[in-house]
């Protein structure tokens, strides 16, 4: 892995995009051992309007906890992917919805489309869990931390009644997302 | 056991492992989750404390003081406004000599208002009479709590202590926490022993009476201070005990890739990271830099600050504040510390950035070390700086021009 690598999750206030990172960041240094650190938008987004959850993950040890350029980008509305879908380093990979974003930021990345909450609303039933099949996409695009680990990172987060959701939304992800690599 | 949690969380978990008996309350962003974590264990019975919501931050340092001299052990959290709103009663209770620790979430003061950080807040505190430790990771919050403790109840000591981390950066940053076993952390920390001081109301008495004459006055006042000298030395012993029992070594000035350093960065709080991870990047290009950062600002460690800025050339200051007709304050007390060292002193070079959460970037520290070093090699100083970039200017002028827009009665962007 390099150095330090960044995520981004960005989406509506309310959406479950800081838990999903609060996840990542726990897959990769409580269950892999790695150094990670979260950090949030948090004042009014976080009820509304555009929020975002940043997750940096690094090899040895994390000096400065707050992302800056970042190499990996989820934007799940469209005032979000206009807000924070800049500052992507080159090459680097922005999954945006395929339905609420219809206006693709520009820049010099990869571009992954999936509609990640019509997924989780008709192939899982359940719209509240769109933020767990964006991480498994986002943990399938980028390979940031195993499967393994972020299956067992969401499921010691959620209630015993729904782990079984969630684990079939972290592999929709999961799965679509290597659908759209390969 | 290792926990991703928040700054804000590990003060918590540094009151509840120091086992409180007692917590004042008030919110204030970006505090507030401090004490909504503490109310949350209470109320499921996984922490017993007396945890009281007052009606200010007034009353809740007086709450705090008065508690604490009935000889139990208080904890208490605020921020920034609500800081100075509490002010008067900092000063009364540190002369009370009631020993007990308050976080403060550090944010920019009003006006214009804002919930980012900077360090006017704490620093506005700075002569009033309690200990302060300034904190640049999660894990320093909660280990910083429990050393304070140590150092607020030492019977040499006995003052209250600030325990500072920044808003945003610390407040709402998850790391992985060590969070120590309660057992191992009891015999670091073992119950408060109040010594003298148990007020009780059954028995009326009267500590911290009013004085004229100027005589007394100048003797209580005069024992604040000197408590908080021997606070250097209680300091020392309390960071290695705990260093002892965790593992984790504290010093009162962290000296970082200082030894043979003749540029060193001088910095408070969680953007002294920053200037680490700055310091790794310089040193990979050749360059002999160093960061030194004040864990314990009061009292303030001077012959550890002489020892690590001897044979330096230049120190860069960032001042994370601004006190407005003078400039950066941590530059100006160390001024005043290093004037009577003998030359060659090395050259201070004043910088103020980060104000209201403003990041600094890589390029900043950059050329920060390279006017110091610049300044250093000519013998004196530049100009004071503010960090404040074309991309800032740009961006003001954006602003300005939407709000000339409006009061002309121009059409609303």
């Amino acid at each position: 892995m390099a150095e330090r690598y960044e995520i981004r999750f960005s989406g509506a206030g309310g959406q479950g995009l800081i838990t999903a990172g609060i996840i990542l960041a726990e897959a990769a240094s409580i269950i892999e051992g790695k150094s990670a650190v979260q950090s949030q938008s948090y004042g009014p987004e976080a009820r509304g309007g555009a929020s975002k959850s940043e997750v940096i993950i690094a090899d040895g040890p994390i000096d400065y906890p707050k992302a800056t350029i970042v190499d990996a980008c989820l934007a799940m509305t469209q005032e979000s992917a206009d807000k924070y879908a800049v500052g992507i380093k080159d090459g680097g990979i922005l999954l945006l919805d395929d339905d609420f974003v219809q206006k693709n930021p520009q820049g010099n990345f990869k571009l992954y489309r999936m509609p990640i909450m019509r997924m989780a609303k008709e192939d899982i039933g359940r719209e509240i869990v769109a933020n767990v099949v964006a991480l498994g996409a986002m943990i399938g695009l980028t390979g940031v931390v195993s499967k393994e680990a972020g299956e067992e990172a969401v499921l010691r987060k959620v209630p015993e009644a729904f782990k079984d959701l969630n684990k079939k939304a972290f592999n929709l992800g999961y799965e679509k997302s290597k659908e759209l690599l390969n | 056991m290792r926990a991703m949690i928040t700054g804000n969380q590990a003060a918590a978990w540094g009151a509840r492992l120091a086992a409180i008996d007692y917590l004042p309350a008030f919110p204030i962003t970006p505090q507030t989750e401090i004490i909504e974590t503490i109310a949350q264990w209470v109320e499921n019975g996984e922490f017993a404390c007396r945890m009281v919501t007052l009606e200010s931050e007034h009353s809740m340092i007086t709450a705090a003081g008065a508690a604490a001299a009935t000889g139990v052990r208080v904890f208490s959290a605020t921020s920034s406004q609500g800081l100075l709103y509490a002010m008067e009663m900092l000063y009364t209770v540190a002369g009370w000599r009631a020993p007990f620790v308050l976080a403060n979430v550090s944010r920019g003061l009003a006006s214009p208002i804002t919930l980012e950080p900077d360090h006017n807040d704490v620093l506005a505190a700075r002569d009033c009479g309690f200990l302060q430790l300034h904190c640049a990771t999660c894990q320093e919050v909660l280990d910083a709590v429990l050393i304070a403790y140590r150092l607020a109840e030492d019977a040499q000591v006995r003052l209250p202590v600030i325990v500072n981390l920044d808003g945003f950066y610390l407040s709402f940053t998850r790391e992985p926490v060590q969070i120590p076993a309660i057992h191992q952390v009891s015999k670091f920390l073992p119950p408060f022993d109040s010594l003298g001081l148990k007020f009780r109301a059954g028995k009326p008495l009267s500590d911290a009476m009013a004085v004229l004459g100027g005589t007394p006055y100048s003797y209580f006042r005069y024992q604040n201070h000197l408590a908080a000298m021997r606070a250097v030395n209680a300091f020392t012993s309390s960071a290695k005990a705990f260093g002892d029992a965790f593992g984790r070594h504290y010093q009162a000035i962290e000296a970082y890739r200082c030894d043979d350093a003749d540029v060193v960065f001088l910095m408070i709080g969680s953007f002294a990271t920053k200037a680490k991870a700055a310091v790794d990047r310089l040193r990979k290009a050749g360059q002999s830099v160093g960061l030194v950062r004040p864990f314990l600002l009061r009292p303030f460690p001077v012959d550890d600050l002489r020892k690590i800025l001897d044979g330096k050339r230049g120190v860069a200051v960032v001042d994370q504040n601004l006190s407005p007709g003078t400039g950066g304050i941590l530059h100006k007390e160390l001024a005043a510390h290093l004037y009577d060292v003998p030359d060659p002193r090395p050259v201070l070079v004043s910088f103020v950035g980060g104000l209201g959460g403003r990041d600094i970037s890589n390029d900043e520290f950059y050329a920060m070390a390279d006017v110091t070093r610049e300044a250093s090699e000519q013998g004196r100083p530049p100009p004071p700086r503010l960090l404040f970039t074309r991309q800032d200017w740009r961006e003001m002028r954006k602003l300005q021009a939407i709000a000339h827009a409006r009061q002309s009665g121009g059409a609303a962007p």
